[in-house]
């Protein structure tokens, strides 16, 4: 039965975090994948964090390998971080070259501390889910294999986290990242009369963001297309709101995202690539676009400019003009919300 | 779709076992589904929810938000939970007839 | 005892291995091995593309590391489904990077559906979303197949990440045997809000599985419109930015509000995300519809000798002070000092120079209102109230403010409506009124600009009073 709520912390947490439990004054990066840190008491803990599998799918017989590996390194103990890349903590530091060829055995890079390219965050897309327009794991893959040696070293200016999510609900993120990307759809919901009849239509219509959505008698409702904006909101209560379309679904590039507080402080990803086609299994323009806007913030980025940093530097303007990227109408917003992104000054970049 | 016959009419429900013409409710309806999800007899706290949802059904076109159940029945939550423990979306709104309340995650 | 390998011809990397024993008598083992034998095979070590696995039989003393037996799914492949019949998903095995379908192809997922997904450019899954079994109200989601002809839908079930998201292996392996016993073996570690989701299980089994689940310690939860898991930073266990315990908050979480986590009745989903200092590693600030975030209010600390240290080994200080956001750092090439009233406490020098420390009078942040899609899209979570002292071990005044919250969102907001987008609708003022927090300086980055007040009629009496 559930309802008893968490384990007890001495389950699951390696003693070595326990005895130092908020006692840790220090850390320092050794090299990227190996961490050390030091307690009050002069322990140091060190720990090795290698990349997971693409969209954070374990088969049993991974984890298990895993697990055995844990047994062997780490007393019996393992992590998994925010971006579900895997942790062993309280490694013996002379083992962790060892340790390090047996995670790549298994197919586990080491690296993805300081400044790297980290693991990315990706929904399950086109794997399990019925909204995505597109598939956010294999996207995911091949930017991973794309940035790989960035993962292994530090190359960048500061790091570099990309998330990908398969339509616009973003549950494997996107906005939030310093690149992400988000599957979205163009097409109108198809009504299926028959099926929004059993529906709510109360909670459809007032689901929709624009008020595209009007009930149409007796059972049924009816979309304006001037009105939609493809937002997918429709199509969550309702089996009889159906929205995709293979061939004009494919997904948006977005730049600049940022969690911490740390320097400029947290913000959202801006659209800079409004559309780009599906082109399975490697999305080749995504991970071009990708590589461009990397290499372009690696070469010009001054130390620990993350990349919404650097562009806040050189300006939209000079971002845009650099990358090649074309600019239109539809960086333009003209949503509700949308004078918090218009520009008022005439202080541009030239 | 899996159909029941029941007092001589057809009814259609959904994978679930969800009434897919409302229409076709009736109290006799609702104990049936009541055995199904192994309720027994409906007592009158279970008809005080069953009702309180049908007849917010009825006028608004929706399901009544959870709270405004807690509110009308007096009930606490919980004990919601336990007057029909597939919950008040799964096991009450298909008792009372409703569509299946839908929504993702 | 005699074991069986294939293995890489390339390099030698063993990719199963089997108890010669076993091997015989086990038909689905045999069907399995089969299948291996004749596939084309990525080596996870080389990455070279393999036609045909070496097999080896080594003789080996104690029973053999037991995780490099063939373990995974108990049902094998189907033979004869060669490489041809996913190319596309084959595609996604190359390259460097570990590939989500090598994980798949061992285990019960039905390929198919992904690989008909890569070629029709379209998701081959059905309608589903929350559902619930008697006793379980929160943490099961239907998965719906669209192409019935290839694979039936299933089920998911969420379970809470344990405190740091660390596990025991024990633990871990008792996930795995939930996994290979009810579901496709595939284990989604984790999820973007840090559940983990065991996938594929049928609905017979839903009951089975949250009962073995719960019994390894990780109790459901986490779908619906309800509290959900909620993220904590590792904190006090690996991290010494730490300045409120987020740990032991998470677990007070839990305590105080499992019945809201597991019984679903609010107007949507609400997502809780705990980080112990600025730098919220939890991502709260751009996705908690609850973010708390520690803060410290007195100026950061600086350690004198220690930074002569840290500056003698190369460190560079007039890079750091030239990079804080306020300029509130001085830099002399001897002495540093921080004007305490420019410094936002940003954290960017305390993560940059170990001779920089967050400084005291310590708190919490409480902000409202994040969310990545809903009806004004992402929205990042406002602050509701700067500094909430924050008492272990139930951190009572900090989740007061929270059920406050939840309590006005529960009241007043319109059904399938996030937090972010209430607040947005009624306005910041309102909301604030309703929760009864005072304002504050610290909630705006500026004062309004726009002219038009509402005033209460109390307001105009109290001063009609007055010139009289
Ligand atoms: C059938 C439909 C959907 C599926 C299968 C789905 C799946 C998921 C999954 C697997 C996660 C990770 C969850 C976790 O770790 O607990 C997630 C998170 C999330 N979902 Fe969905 N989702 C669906 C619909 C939606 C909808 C309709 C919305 C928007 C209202 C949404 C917004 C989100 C967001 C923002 C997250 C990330 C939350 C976080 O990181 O804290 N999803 N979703
Ligand atoms: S982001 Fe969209 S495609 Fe991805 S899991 Fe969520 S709803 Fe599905
Ligand atoms: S997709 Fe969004 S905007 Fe379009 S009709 Fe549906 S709810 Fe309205
Ligand atoms: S949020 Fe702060 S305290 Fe928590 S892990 Fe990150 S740096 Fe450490
Ligand atoms: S905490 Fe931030 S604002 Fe304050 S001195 Fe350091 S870098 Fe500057």
């Amino acid at each position: 039965m559930p309802g008893v709520g968490l384990p007890p912390l001495e389950q699951n947490v390696p003693p070595i975090a326990l005895r130092n439990y908020g006692k840790w004054v220090d850390h320092e990066e050794l090299r990227p994948g190996v961490l050390k840190h030091v307690a009050e008491s002069g322990e140091a803990c060190y720990t090795v964090r290698a990349g997971m599998p693409t969209n954070a799918r374990v088969s049993t017989a991974l984890a298990r390998r895993i697990a055995g590996l844990a047994d062997e390194f780490a007393e019996g103990h393992l992590r998994l971080t925010r971006r579900h890349s895997l942790e062993l903590v309280g490694v013996d530091p002379a083992r962790i070259d060892e340790l390090t060829e047996r995670l790549r055995k298994l197919g586990l890079p080491v690296g993805g501390t300081g400044r790297t390219f980290r693991n990315t965050v990706s929904c399950t897309g086109w794997i399990h889910c019925q909204f995505a327009a597109t598939d956010a794991p294999a996207v995911a893959k091949a930017i991973s294999d794309e940035l790989y040696e960035d993962f292994l070293r530090e190359r960048y200016p500061a790091k570099l986290k990309i998330s990908i999510s398969g339509c616009v609900n973003q549950c494997g993120e996107g906005s939030t990242a310093d690149i992400g990307i988000i599957g979205v759809h163009r097409d109108l919901p198809r009504v299926i009369d028959e099926e929004v009849a059993r529906c709510e239509i109360p909670l459809i219509v007032s689901v929709c963001p624009t008020g595209a959505i009007k009930p149409k008698p007796p059972k049924s409702v009816q979309v304006d297309p001037e009105r939609c904006i493809h937002c997918v909101a429709c199509a969550a209560p309702c089996q009889g709101m159906q929205i995709g379309d293979p061939e004009t679904d494919g997904l948006a590039v977005v730049v600049g995202g940022k969690a911490g507080n740390s320097g400029s402080g947290p913000a959202f990803a801006k659209f800079v690539i409004p559309y780009l086609p599906n082109r399975p299994p490697r999305w080749p323009e995504v991970v071009q676009a990708v590589r461009r806007i990397v290499d372009l913030w690696v070469r010009e980025a001054r130390r620990d400019e993350r990349i919404g940093d650097w562009i806040s530097r050189i300006g939209w303007e000079r971002f845009f003009q650099k990358t090649g990227l074309p600019v239109s109408e539809k960086h333009l917003d003209g949503y509700v919300l949308w004078p918090m992104s218009a520009r008022t000054g005439v202080r541009f970049h030239w | 779709m899996p159909t029941v016959e029941f007092e001589g009419k057809t009814m259609d429900l959904d994978e679930d076992g969800f009434l897919q013409n409302p229409g076709l409710w009736s109290e006799t309806v609702a104990q049936y589904f009541a055995d199904q999800e192994g309720l027994g007899r409906l007592t009158d706290e279970h008809w005080k929810v069953v009702n309180m949802i049908r007849n917010y059904y009825l006028q608004f076109g929706v399901a009544p938000m959870i709270r405004k159940v807690v509110k009308d029945t007096g009930f606490e939550l919980k004990y919601i939970y336990t007057l029909f423990p597939s919950g008040p979306a799964k096991g009450a709104c298909k008792i009372a007839g409703l569509p299946k309340p839908t929504g993702c995650v | 005892m005699l074991i069986v390998q294939l293995a890489c011809p390339k390099c030698g990397f063993v990719i199963e291995q089997y108890r010669a024993d076993q091997l015989e008598t086990d038909a689905q083992k045999q069907k399995r091995y089969q299948y291996l034998r004749k596939k084309q095979t990525l080596c996870p070590s080389c990455l070279t593309q393999t036609s045909k696995l070496e097999e080896r039989r080594v003789e080996v003393e104690a029973a053999p590391e037991a995780e490099l037996l063939a373990e995974g799914p108990s049902e094998a492949a189907p033979v004869g489904e060669g490489p041809t019949a996913t190319p596309l998903c084959d595609e996604l095995e190359r390259g460097p990077w570990p590939s989500h379908v090598t994980e798949l192809k061992q285990t019960r997922y039905h390929l198919q559906m992904y690989e008909e997904g890569l070629r029709q450019k379209k998701t081959q899954w059905g309608f589903g979303g929350y559902t619930s079994i008697p006793g379980v109200a929160s943490g099961i989601l239907m998965r719906a197949s669209a192409r019935p002809d290839i694979a039936k839908g299933a089920n998911l079930v969420r379970a809470f990440c344990p405190s740091g998201t660390f596990y025991s292996t024990k633990t871990l392996r008792a996930l795995c045997d939930v996994a290979d016993r009810h579901g496709y073996g595939i284990l989604h570690l984790h999820a973007t809000t840090c559940d983990i989701e065991v996938l594929g299980v049928p609905k017979e089994e839903l009951r089975a599985t949250v009962d073995e689940l719960v019994a390894a310690g990780l109790d459901v939860g986490s779908t619906g419109d309800a509290y959900r898991n909620c993220q904590e930073c590792i904190g006090p266990l690996r991290c010494e930015m730490v300045l409120v315990d987020s740990v032991a908050m998470r677990q007070a979480y839990f305590t105080r509000f499992l019945d809201d986590v597991q019984y679903p009745r609010f107007p949507h989903k609400i997502k809780f995300k705990l980080s112990g200092c600025p730098n919220d590693c939890t991502r709260s600030q751009q996705k908690g519809d609850l973010a708390i975030v520690g803060v410290f209010r007195d100026p950061p600390t600086i350690n004198e000798a220690r930074l002569d240290g840290w500056v003698r080994n190369g460190g560079d200080m007039a890079h750091i002070a030239r990079m804080c956001p306020t300029r509130a750092m001085e830099w002399d090439g001897r002495r540093l000092t921080i004007d305490a009233e420019a410094c936002v406490r940003c954290m960017y020098c305390i993560n940059k120079c170990p001779a920089i420390r967050p400084g005291g009078d310590r708190g919490v942040a409480v902000l409202a209102g994040g969310k990545m899609r809903g009806k004004y899209g992402p929205l990042q979570p406002v602050v509701i109230a700067p500094f909430v002292p924050a008492i272990p071990p139930d951190f009572k005044e900090v989740f007061d403010l929270c059920a406050k919250i939840t309590d006005v969102y529960d009241e007043h907001a319109r059904r399938k409506e996030r937090l972010g987008d209430f607040i947005y609708r009624t306005g910041i003022d309102e909301f604030c009124r309703l929760v009864g927090v005072p304002a504050t300086a610290q909630q705006m980055t500026a004062p309004r600009v726009n002219p038009f007040y509402h005033w209460t009629p109390e307001e105009l009496q109290a001063s009609r009073k007055e010139g009289e």
